[in-house]
């Protein structure tokens, strides 16, 4: 609705009616210019007004021009008021309608026969108009009978007074209003779907959509609220059902395009509507129930059970018409499509994975297999296509899934610290880089390809025409291939974390002992091939066991190392087509094989030969579509919870295929008895087996555990969702400590467990628990708890709290609570955990420090009171001496205090030593994180004297330093955040270090500079270090050279200034401007008129930062400022952060810079000669 | 009767501007808008021998009146811009609309039936622009782009080219079912190749 206009005069109105009745018929668009002005005014004048103009209004409606009436019609069904006067006034036309008796009992009862006859042909119109309108006033409700006549009218209308789209549209509207009417009306629509028009058939589908979201929503609160339903509602959902199956046929029926474009867009509404959507809400929106509004709808409200809809079937069905939608796109009904229906497929198909990240793995490597080339015979617009393509590959990598989102957090900090907790993490980023790689290599070769074929086929289809004016390809090659700077960057990023990747392979390798690295090379020879002709070789039980090909082409990696991972992504692409091919192969077996097994071992069948490609979702739950009568097809409506990475097992082909049937068959008994199993107790045998069997294991424990867990989810009834619950637990619980038990601590495979499984029951915690806290249970086994289990429960901690946000907390506190064991071994062992990879997390970093702080202050904290009395004395001393040192007398008073109120250990009370021990205990991890900040402060230089002594201070002896911090805390606050800020105040620290140049001469600084800028993120305030290091040393060779993307790539320095320019104008294509200053140049260089790149550069020393802003800056103003405030350290840290900011900023599409100035290059001149030398600010 | 095909309302859209909705006088104008933006964009490049250049630029707000953007050049430097064309074409725009308007902040101006561009670029953000909207209305949009080069001649080629294929379409009940044979069509006797897609609103 456009904005409320206060009062639409008479005149106005009238004036413009006429205008409109009086405009030829030749000049239709200002004809259509004042229609809208008069909707305008119409929507926002009052109903008195209406009356009024009700005649001139609908004579409109008449019109010569169909335009116009259209345009009326649309009005009229905005308006409420004239929506039900022209329903009514069709009477007049359409004698008859109202048929039957109570009908036309309702009507005369409604008063409506004094003004409009029943049966009244022909009568003059303006009377009932009149009469209608009167009757029309707000208040009056209308008997449901009379709007059964409405529908009728409306019907009827379709053939006979407007054009059958507006009848149809009017359906739809009255449906939406009163869903009751259904019943009736959907058989119109139906009738409506074969309409001749084909606009008529469209109108019906959108229609469609929104009478199921509404009816859908309705059913849905209503069931939730009540269990009764009414028979109208049933019979309505009836209808709309089959509705509903009507436009199913029409979407996946060849046929008339007109038609099947929207009723692909109905399936598509319908998949997503039928899957929970992960940043909707879990409840209805009060509104919705309260006033009777089904706009929203949410599959997760039916999360606690209804009785109509099942959220499994919902789940099921939606995967089932995403099957459909996917075949659409493979071979050989790919090629009956014409270009509209390929578009509106891709198009449907990327929004359903980007709304509903779940399908992503399902979607993705369809269109990554997507071969439009091969269906050219009508003429397809390649061209169209591939941009659809790439589009849809761009939002896909764009996609905030987990499984999707960039490496971000959890990479770095595995590439900063190879240590022995990495695998967790890597994994991950292993399966989001596989994703990603694909991605960005498939957009790179639409990008490179597109032109080439693009010019073959034009070539080809316009022999003779050498005359061709500008073609427009050709002068897109050369962006295009400008363009292909951003993407290595990615790549470039990919290949550090996939050396990591490697060494943490390599590790798992070993540990699995299962694989020597001579089979490697060889599985992966038989790559795809071995595993194609498996899976349609189909009388085994499943030997293709999931994953395998793609585990192969990781561990060969470390064996290759010169396979990049973008060539395996091409690799995995240009078999893809293949597979898809294979695979529907396999479906086609597999619905013939005679079910020759029993059911489990069928069920297990289908869910291992799901599609190859898909098996590379994030989602291990989502099982085939096309087997929907399989039980496996865990509900998809529980995504929200299981958005896991489906991570590949590092399975080795084994070369004996019969042993591997064997322990595959060996696995589905464990699996069809596990119930008995458990019940039956004496499970531990099976457990170990399980958890023996390596990978496979792992695969199948998480199958049994989603299965487990969907059972209890799915809640049918009270009693099935306990048991399914207590299994699940008593199954996880078991197989988690069997692994435990069985295997080394550099284990592995509980970690990843653990990161998998559906979710973590308390009991699970509380073994994570005494594993890194051993001694606080009774009955823990002292061998048991070595060193060994504490480092191995942690790094399991660790990597959940990286994986698992929702149970961040619960890790973390499992993290600090041995952060504060009395074993110094299991302590110091969680503090570096806590203080060197958790504390860094910026998430958490809070938590951790208020926890610090807290086991900081409980050790005085009961002292408080007493101490604030004594306070003043204390206070004053304090005040005076600002040396620590030289405060051994509040310390000692101190000591006495904790001694006597420490609430932790009242019976340390008398022995000293053990106090001690135990206030060491609770303050260990505070001193660890505030070393680590300190740490951070001089990050790897050698610190300055101060830094040294005070820390020195600090660290000498422990209890000294214990005995300090107590009393610092319990000074006045004010004073203690002074000291505390103090101590984090970078820039003077920076400055202090600078100071002593003997200590950080040059060569220190550029050493310690260049770690920094090794550093991701880059540490805080690091230009500002840069600068200020220049300022100090002003010859000193700082070479930064920034590539923005989605990060922050640093290239090599340049070795020499001509090589510099040389790399530059190699990529930027030119530089049109330098300009040199005292020791500054600037150039100035565009790349194309999207892109403008500025650098800088200190000439020696030499210093070049390159920004890029993006793409779409409609407007942007750069002033780079750039000051080297050497004499002035601490006055401009906001100018010189923000500076910093605009030069990490990522360009983002779409939105529009508007960097506005800054100031200008101050250039550092410095405070030796004291001039600033400031180069044309205006 | 039916979808009157006369009815449909277009937008030519042009380096992140609508220009017109009418038909017949679109789409000369926008190539020649396009142009005001590239001139100044290559006015700045080549021309400011100073490299600060956000004090000599002439980069204009979406929203900033045609008028404004006339009077602002007249006064720094009319010859020039009389020169290379801008001027002229700045007198123009202000004749056909207010000031450009940005093409992700038209959504008060309700739904198009067709939207034309004249730049892959352009194509590529309506498109992606319509992606990313929320499908309520389900109606669908042709979206089209014929490629126009950046100068004065293949503007006014591009404008009559761009009238031409609009006609075209107007003859078509249905765009849905046959604008394929459309573009095929358009693409033989005008020798160019385009590039059309289709969203939904």
């Amino acid at each position: 609705m456009v904005g409320v206009m206060a009062a639409v005069s008479r005149g106005k109105l009238a004036s413009r009616i006429n205008s409109i009745k009086q405009s030829g018929a030749a000049d239709i668009g200002p004809k259509l210019d004042k229609l809208r002005r008069l909707r305008d005014e119409l929507l926002a004048a009052d109903s008195v007004l209406l009356v009024d103009f009700l005649s001139p209004i609908l004579d409109l409606l008449s019109d010569r021009s169909g335009p116009v009436r259209k345009f009326m019609i649309h009005l009229v069904c905005k308006q409420p008021y004239l929506f039900l006067m022209l329903s009514l006034f069709a009477m007049v036309f359409v004698p008859n309608v109202l048929k039957t008796e109570p009908e036309i009992g309702a009507y005369k009862a409604a008063g409506f026969d004094r003004y409009v006859p029943v049966i009244t042909p022909g009568r003059p119109k303006d009377r009932f108009l009149v009469g209608l309108v009167e009757l029309a006033c707000p208040g009056r409700v209308l008997q449901p009978c009379l709007y059964h006549g409405l529908c009728r009218i409306s019907m009827h209308m379709m053939d006979m007074v407007v054009p059958s789209f507006s009848g149809n549209l009017m359906i739809g509207e009255i449906g939406l209003k009163h869903l009751e009417l259904l019943p009736d009306i959907i058989p119109a629509l139906i009738a409506a779907l074969k309409d001749d028009t084909p606009a008529v058939a469209r109108q019906a589908i959108t229609c469609g959509v929104d009478i199921f979201r509404c009816s859908l929503a309705k059913v849905a609160i209503q069931g939730l609220y009540s269990s009764e339903f009414n028979e109208s509602l049933k019979s309505s959902w009836e209808c709309v059902l089959k509705f509903r199956d009507e436009i199913y046929s029409m979407a996946f029926k060849v046929g008339n395009d007109g038609r099947r474009l929207p009723a692909l867009k109905f399936v598509e509404s319908m998949v997503l509507l039928y899957t929970p959507d992960p940043n909707g809400s879990l409840e209805p929106p009060p509104d919705q129930v309260s006033e009777g509004k089904f706009e929203e709808f949410n599959v997760s409200w039916l999360r606690g059970g209804h009785p109509i809809l099942n959220v499994r079937d919902l789940s099921a069905e939606a995967s089932q018409n995403l099957g459909l939608l996917l075949d659409q796109l493979r071979f050989p009904s790919l090629k009956s499509h014409s270009y509209l229906v390929i578009i509106v497929l891709i198009k449907s198909l990327s929004t359903v994975a980007r709304k509903r990240p779940a399908f992503y793995g399902r979607i993705l490597p369809v269109l990554l297999g997507l071969d439009p080339s091969s269906s050219t015979s009508k003429g397809l617009h390649l061209a169209g296509v591939h941009h659809a393509l790439r589009s849809a590959f761009e939002s896909c990598l764009n996609c905030t899934h987990p499984g999707a989102a960039p490496p971000n957090n959890s990479s770095r900090i595995g590439m900063n610290s190879r240590n022995e907790w990495i695998s967790a993490v890597v994994y991950l980023d292993s399966f989001v880089l596989q994703w990603r790689d694909r991605l960005v290599s498939a957009l790179k070769e639409i990008k490179v390809g597109r032109p080439t074929e693009q010019a073959t086929n034009e070539i080809s289809e316009n022999k003779g025409r050498a005359e061709w004016p500008g073609d427009p390809y050709v002068v897109q090659i050369h962006e295009q291939t400008q363009e292909e700077e951003e993407p290595p960057a990615t790549i470039a990023d990919s290949n550090v974390a996939y050396d990591d990747l490697n060494h943490a392979r390599q590790a798992t390798v070993h540990v699995s002992e299962s694989v020597s690295p001579e089979d490697i090379p060889s599985a992966m020879e038989t790559g795809y091939g071995a595993i194609t002709s498996v899976v349609i070789d189909n009388d085994g039980v499943g030997n293709e066991i999931p994953g395998l090909a793609l585990s192969t082409q990781d561990d060969a990696l470390p064996e290759d190392a010169t396979v990049s991972p973008r060539a395996l992504a091409e690799l995995e692409d240009a078999n893809l087509t293949d597979l898809n091919d294979a695979n529907q192969d396999t479906f086609t077996n597999l619905g013939r094989t005679p079910i020759e097994l029993d059911k489990t071992q069928i069920e297990l069948t289908q869910s291992l030969s799901t599609d190859r490609s898909e098996e590379l979702s994030p989602k291990a739950a989502i099982t085939d579509t096309n087997n929907m009568n399989s039980s496996t097809a865990t509900s998809v409506g529980l995504s929200s919870q299981l958005v896991l990475p489906k991570i590949s097992a590092p399975v080795i082909c084994l070369a004996d295929e019969q042993k591997d049937q064997l322990q595959q068959l060996a696995f589905v008994r464990i699996l069809d008895a596990y119930k008995q199993v458990t019940i039956a107790g004496g499970s531990q045998v099976r457990f170990s087996i399980l958890a023996h069997s390596g990978m496979e294991g792992h695969e199948l424990t998480l199958r049994v555990l989603y299965r487990l867990f969907g059972e209890a989810e799915e809640d049918r009834d009270f009693f099935t969702s306990t048991t399914a619950t207590s299994v699940y637990e008593t199954f996880l619980r078991q197989v988690a400590e069997t692994l435990r038990d069985s295997f080394p601590a550099s284990d592995k495979s509980l970690s990843r467990l653990l990161g998998e499984v559906p979710y973590l029951p308390k009991s699970i915690f509380e073994m994570l628990e005494s594993l890194c806290s051993p001694g606080s249970s009774d009955n823990d086994d002292r061998e048991m708890h070595g060193g060994d289990r504490v480092t191995q429960g942690l790094s399991i901690v660790w990597s959940l709290i990286l994986t698992r946000p929702p149970i961040r907390d619960a890790c973390l506190k499992i993290a600090l609570k041995s952060a504060v064991h009395h074993l110094e071994e299991v302590r110091m062992k969680a503090i570096r955990l806590v203080a060197n990879k958790l504390y860094p997390l910026s998430s958490i970093s809070e938590k951790i420090e208020d926890f610090a702080k807290e086991m900081l202050l409980s050790v005085v904290g009961d002292n408080q009171i007493e101490l604030e009395k004594e306070a003043d004395g204390i206070h004053a001393e304090l005040r005076k001496d600002e040396n620590p040192s030289s405060e051994k007398q509040p310390v000692s008073l101190a000591v006495k205090e904790i001694s006597v109120g420490s609430h932790q250990n009242s019976a340390s009370e008398s022995i000293p030593s053990s106090m001690i021990a135990e206030v060491q205990r609770c303050m260990s991890l505070y001193f660890a994180l505030c070393t680590k900040v300190v740490h951070t402060l001089t990050d790897g230089t050698v610190p300055s004297p101060d830094l040294l002594t005070t820390v020195k201070r600090l660290y000498d002896t422990k209890l000294k330093v214990l005995l300090i911090f107590p009393h610092l805390v319990n000074a006045p606050l004010d004073k203690f955040q002074v000291a505390l800020s103090r101590v984090l105040q970078v820039t003077d620290a920076c400055n202090a270090c600078f100071e002593q140049r003997h200590i950080f001469s040059q060569q220190v600084l550029a050493k310690v500079l260049n770690q920094l800028v090794e550093q991701i993120p880059l540490p805080l305030l690091f230009m500002r270090t840069v600068l200020q290091a220049i300022g100090a040393f002003p010859s000193l060779g700082v070479k930064v050279y920034i590539v923005n993307r989605s990060g922050i790539h640093y290239g090599d320095p340049f070795p020499s200034r001509k090589q510099a320019d040389m790399e530059i104008s190699k990529a930027v294509g030119g530089i049109h401007e330098v300009r040199s200053f005292d020791k500054a140049t600037v150039f100035q260089c565009s790349a194309s008129d999207m892109d403008l790149y500025v650098y800088f550069f200190q000439q020696n020393p030499f210093f070049c930062e390159k920004l890029k802003l993006g793409y779409n800056k409609v407007l942007f103003e750069v002033n780079w400022h750039y000051s080297l405030p050497r004499s002035s350290i601490g006055s401009s840290h906001s100018v010189c952060d923000d500076s910093l900011k605009l030069s990490i900023q990522p360009p983002r599409p779409n939105l529009r810079y508007q960097l506005t100035a800054h100031a200008r290059i101050s250039e550092s001149g410095g405070a030796d000669d004291g001039r600033n030398s400031e180069p044309e600010s205006d | 009767m039916g979808l009157s095909s006369s009815s449909s309302s277009y937008c030519f859209y042009s380096h992140s501007r609508i220009l017109s909705s009418e038909p017949e006088h679109g789409g000369p104008r926008a190539a020649e808008e396009r142009r005001v933006r590239r001139g100044l964009l290559r006015h700045w490049a080549t021309r400011e021998a100073s490299w600060s250049l956000p004090q000599r630029t002439n980069v204009y707000e979406f929203g900033t009146p045609y008028k404004h953007m006339l009077d602002d050049l007249r006064r720094k430097d009319p010859e020039l811009y009389r020169r290379n064309g801008i001027l002229p074409m700045l007198k123009r725009n202000v004749s056909v609309k207010t000031a450009p308007q940005r093409w992700q902040e038209n959504a008060a101006d309700g739904t198009f039936d067709v939207v034309l561009t004249f730049e892959e670029k352009v194509f590529d953000m309506v498109i992606e622009d319509l992606h990313n909207r929320n499908h309520v209305l389900l109606k669908p949009v042709l979206v089209i782009n014929l490629e126009v080069k950046d100068n004065h001649e293949e503007a006014a080629i591009g404008g009559r080219l761009a009238l031409q294929l609009c006609q075209e379409l107007e003859t078509i009940e249905n765009w849905e079912d046959c604008v394929d044979d459309v573009i095929i069509n358009f693409e033989r006797q005008n020798n160019r190749k385009l590039l059309y897609s289709i969203s939904y609103y």
